[in-house]
């Protein structure tokens, strides 16, 4: 089996386990004044002491960001808007990207792993082993029965949200969304759009995550949603054979001019860009279009606005960006 | 079916309103659902939510709870009613009883069963220690073996010592 095989890397994006945490001693972020937010940020910095040399962590203070850096950790899923509200936050990242800490966001700590494919397990112990350096010198807020205190009652108990991005175009083309999420909602499970607002999916991207922290420990909460998205991305894949054996000259059709678009347009803005990568990748998971799954996974991270900003090394007017994007797109798919 | 809005997309979604007292029941496609910023239960936020699930309980309850307040960050029970956070660690213990319920009913039980903090650990352990003594205790006394008697009292004497504050004020 191939490692994209065994990480079922042809449904599921990415697995991400964050844990809520906060120090007894100070008000919670949403309550707290300015000098408390600072010394939150300084008790990090002690803790990073702790931290193990070869992971290489950094601490970035949000005042000292530019507003395209804010925005290359939002679209990298390593920070979330919420942070960059308040000036004396800050983000602690390793170096290989996996692990982040949000300073001062809705708790003190959010401590986040992100692998690829599915590896929650994985996700859930790299973020364990953060948080077991980050209490060496500290005193966290908690309470024998309710667990870690957290500003949202939602989030007490562990602190621990497992969610795994899972793209699932067959099943949205079959409208079988809205049935699914009731099922999952049944076993304590939420889905929802990655991208865009309500009931709209952007790029047919969808979450999948635990609704309950408290009374459930940590394993069983990996458990249950690594379980879930297993189910998930056997149900698309039939769903995906079903649909390409039922109407498959109009379905080759579809992922067919996607591909056309996506390689030879010369202007494509984010929405576009999102629905053609979406039938392209049915493409190529279903063996019908020629490039890898990779280069397609790569190009999504590379053709958000503030890559193409940072590669750009200027700002750039959405027309230009629209234009970039469609040029890396071409550059990118022709090399396969 | 199509949609009874627009006639032009499949209805995906059944919607009900209220509309003068009458139930009225439409198909709308998902396009229309949106255009006309229908109420869906997603449309809400999470502290609307949240403050609707504070609100259920017994109006005597709510009474009493409305008058709390947190001494250690002065956040009172009906600014958390209204935001859904809460203020610092100690607001868990000043608001403990109306939370009960809300914790309830966001998660379906109230026993943490994960992870355990490491300073939290020792005091648990010592707590444990502690009843485990107190037991022997009570049972030497009950034999009238009072030398091993005053020996436990000792033993736990010990290790009350440094347990005087909680959970969160323990390594300070």
């Amino acid at each position: 089996m191939s490692e994209n095989e065994a990480l079922q890397k042809d449904v599921v994006i990415s697995s991400r386990v964050r844990l809520a945490r906060n120090y007894a001693d100070m008000a919670f972020p949403p309550n707290m004044d300015e000098e408390t937010a600072k010394e939150v940020v300084a008790r990090v910095e002690t803790a990073l002491e702790d931290a193990p040399k070869e992971e290489h962590y950094t601490l970035h203070r949000v005042a000292r960001m530019t507003a395209v850096d804010r925005q290359m950790w939002m679209e990298n899923h390593l920070a979330s808007p919420d942070l960059f509200q308040r000036p004396e936050a800050a983000l602690v990242t390793n170096e290989e990207k996996t692990v982040s800490i949000m300073v001062d966001e809705e708790d003190h700590l959010r401590i986040q792993a992100i692998l690829p494919g599915l590896q929650l397990g994985k996700a859930a112990g790299k973020a364990v082993a953060a948080d077991a350096w980050l209490e060496k010198s500290a005193t966290f807020a908690f309470d024998e029965e309710w667990g870690y205190l957290t500003s949202c009652p939602t989030n007490t108990g562990t602190g621990m949200r497992a969610s795994a991005m899972l793209h699932l175009p067959a099943i949205a083309i079959s409208q079988q969304i809205q049935p699914l999420i009731q099922a999952v909602s049944k076993v304590g499970l939420t889905v929802r759009g990655f991208y865009g607002e309500g009931s709209e999916a952007m790029g047919d991207l969808y979450q999948v995550s635990n609704q309950v922290t408290l009374g459930k420990s940590e394993e069983d909460i990996v458990s249950s949603v690594q379980a879930a998205c297993r189910e998930l991305a056997e149900r698309e894949r039939l769903t995906a054979q079903a649909l390409c054996e039922a109407e498959s000259l109009v379905f080759e059709d579809k992922i067919w001019r996607a591909y056309g678009a996506l390689t030879n347009a010369r202007i494509i803005d984010s929405k576009e860009f999102m629905t053609l990568w979406s039938s392209v990748r049915l493409g190529i998971n279903l063996g019908i279009l020629p490039a890898s799954l990779d280069t397609i996974d790569k190009l999504m991270q590379q053709v958000q606005p503030a890559a193409i900003i940072k590669r750009a090394g200027q700002l750039l007017p959405e027309l230009e960006r629209s234009k970039a994007r469609a040029d890396f797109c071409r550059s990118s798919l022709a090399q396969v | 079916m199509l949609c009874e809005e627009c006639n032009r997309n499949p209805a995906t979604v059944r919607y009900t309103s209220i509309q003068n007292g009458k139930k009225v029941e439409k198909s709308l496609c998902a396009e229309c659902m949106h255009a006309n910023k229908l109420a869906l239960p997603f449309a809400f936020s999470l502290n609307d939510l949240l403050a609707g699930l504070f609100d259920s309980g017994k109006t005597q309850e709510i009474q009493e709870a409305s008058d709390l307040k947190c001494e250690a960050c002065g956040l009172t029970y009906e600014q958390f009613r209204q935001s859904g956070l809460l203020g610092c660690a100690h607001c868990y213990e000043a608001f403990r009883k109306p939370l009960v319920p809300i914790l309830h009913r966001i998660h379906g039980r109230v026993q943490h069963a994960g992870r355990v903090p490491r300073s939290a650990e020792e005091l648990m352990q010592r707590k444990r220690d502690i009843q485990q003594l107190k037991d022997q205790l009570k049972e030497a006394i009950s034999q009238e073996n009072y030398e091993k008697a005053a020996e436990l009292r000792d033993a736990i004497r010990t290790l009350e010592k440094p347990a005087a504050g909680k959970v969160g004020e323990a390594d300070e």
